[in-house]
């Protein structure tokens, strides 16, 4: 066979196991999301389908997804609310193209612009979102938009600061060589300001709670989405699950190592590190209240904004 | 054709096709989006050109700032005014369009001088050619080196001026405190009645009323009275600008 056809089946073969591993994830992301806030709650979750704490609800949620009626507001913007949800799914599966599973392994771990990658291309969930809301003509999905706008510009930019500190050090945007580069030391060490700003601000950036403003379903009634039902809903969760495990996934790269770690192969080292962000993110979830969003632009404009410019002061003196 | 070429007339078309959309759109919203795809399709060029970090580059400065700041921007004005009429039959639409100047004659004789201007200036201009697939120092660190070496001094100079515009941008929506001391006695904000006129509304679609009852609006925040005032007259000139 030609080098160049080896090339594009090779790709196409792992863009298919990384879509598939989406989908599984999704899956067990929903259902991981309802045990452990059933067991913050004293609840016990879904346990009645499927033997072994109700593991065939994820199957029986995924059906009802699909067989669902797909209605559309009377008033709505008809294509701009039939794309929103295409627009949000888009980039979350994009991302997964950046991901370093293992060492020389996964989609196209070493794009060398790999971050800036990142940064454009989640860029365009606020459109999905806008569009949502102004699609459906409900205020209630017009506010939620408005704030996801208002949000936005108040934790993308403590975001770049925070992972700039990690590839000043790295010297490169390439995700696989940032996970090279920490085979010594996690950057977490000398980046721990960098990384308290990234959490946040990768929570806020992520819409969920205490930071979920733009869908807060009690005085909202899940904002932007609130319109949408059946599959199309079904794609507004997948891009936030999904999303959750990128996020997981780039801030266990950026400061924790990555795939790097002993015994264990580095793929389940990956794993490991990802589920336990997506752990802590579903207990700060469940854990904490709703903020206002004059406290997130507070948040953002006032303290991680001049902690993530001092996070980069600190690591310039630093590397000279 | 080449494999090279189709894609370039596909991308060519979803840029024209965007950016005529971005300016013949009934809603803002949609011109908007439009302008979106319109850069996306442009960064899809990029692409073709073998400039994969210009193409990054222009989605994220473009896509993730300045359409951010424009959706953001449309978020805080009024959705009613926003949303235009949108039931006009397209018959009345195009002669409205045609009679308004806005719509109609100033922009054809504006894209044909443009396009006249830029077609004389590609003819005297002999632009090199660049070989396609030749790298145009499309590396980051190259960029990056440039910009802080050979190209620090207009650098600077477009940050300052940047900053420069930022300040004015504040101190232009800052009202200063004897504006606040008159508003607070009642006397609303004397642009509400010119824009009660809206002849300067070409197809009656009420955008001058966008202005005062934005105003209206946050006079509403500042003082019960006045506010409520300012909210009845801005109402009334969107009823006047329709």
């Amino acid at each position: 066979m030609p080098e160049g056809l080896v090339a594009v089946l090779w790709a196409i073969l792992k863009a298919t196991i990384a879509l598939a591993f989406i989908g599984l994830n999704f899956m067990f992301l929903v259902w991981l999301e309802r045990k452990v806030s059933a067991r913050i709650q004293y609840r016990v979750g879904p346990y009645r389908v499927g033997k072994p704490h109700g593991w065939l609800q994820l199957i029986a949620d995924a059906i009802k997804m699909f067989s669902k009626e797909d209605v559309m507001p009377a008033a709505a913007d008809r294509w701009v609310w039939a794309a929103a949800p295409v627009v949000v799914f888009a980039p979350a599966v994009l991302l997964f193209v950046i991901l370093p599973v293992g060492p020389d392994f996964g989609v196209q771990p070493d794009f060398n612009l790999g971050l800036l990658f990142l940064s454009a291309v989640s860029s365009f969930t606020l459109f999905g979102i806008f569009m949502a809301g102004w699609g459906s003509n409900n205020k209630y999905s017009l506010i939620g938009a408005m704030r996801a706008a208002a949000q936005l510009m108040a934790y993308e930019i403590p975001l770049v600061l925070a992972v700039l500190g990690v590839v000043m050090l790295a010297g490169s945007l390439s995700l696989q060589d940032i996970v090279e580069a920490q085979r010594t030391y996690w950057f977490v060490f000398p980046q721990f300001l960098g990384f308290i700003v990234f959490l946040i601000a990768a929570i806020a950036e992520l819409n969920r709670t205490p930071f979920d403003m733009a869908e807060a379903e009690s005085e909202l009634v899940a904002g932007y989405f609130t319109e949408y039902s059946g599959i199309r809903w079904g794609m507004f969760m997948f891009a936030e699950y999904t999303n959750l495990f990128t996020m997981s996934a780039i801030a266990a790269s950026l400061f924790f190592g990555g795939w790097n770690g002993p015994l264990l192969p580095p793929v389940v080292w990956f794993l490991i590190k990802t589920y336990a962000f997506v752990l802590l993110a579903m207990w700060i979830r469940w854990t904490l209240p709703r903020i206002r969003i004059d406290q997130l632009l507070d948040l953002g404009w006032k303290f991680l904004v001049p902690v993530g410019l001092l996070n980069l002061v600190i690591t310039g003196l630093f590397l000279v | 054709m080449s494999g090279g070429a189709v894609i370039f007339a596909i991308l060519a078309a979803v840029v024209l096709l965007g950016a005529w959309r971005v300016v013949t759109s009934e809603q803002i919203a949609h011109s908007a989006l439009f302008l979106g795809l319109t850069f996306v399709g442009m960064a899809g060029l990029f692409i073709l050109l073998q400039a994969p970090t210009f193409a990054l580059l222009h989605v994220l400065v473009y896509v993730g700032a300045i359409l951010t700041v424009v959706v953001f921007a449309i978020m805080l004005s009024d959705p009613e005014e926003l949303r235009g009429p949108g039931e006009l039959p397209p018959a009345e639409r195009l002669r409205r369009r045609l009679r308004s100047p806005y719509y109609g004659w100033i922009p054809v004789v504006v894209a044909g001088v443009l396009v006249a201007v830029v077609l004389a200036g590609l003819a005297a201009a002999q632009l090199p050619r660049v070989p396609l697939g030749d790298p145009v120092a499309d590396d980051l660190r190259a960029i990056g080196g440039e910009m802080f070496t050979r190209y620090a001094v207009p650098f600077e100079v477009a940050s300052a001026a940047l900053l420069a515009a930022l300040i004015g941008a504040i101190g232009l929506t800052r009202r200063d405190a004897a504006e606040e001391r008159g508003r607070t006695r009642g006397r609303v904000a004397p642009a509400t009645p010119d824009a009660g006129g809206g002849e300067a509304s070409p197809a009656g679609r009420g955008r001058p009323a966008a202005e005062p009852a934005a105003s209206g609006a946050v006079s509403g925040t500042q003082g019960g009275t006045s506010g409520a005032g300012a909210a009845v007259a801005a109402g009334t000139a969107r009823e006047v600008g329709r």
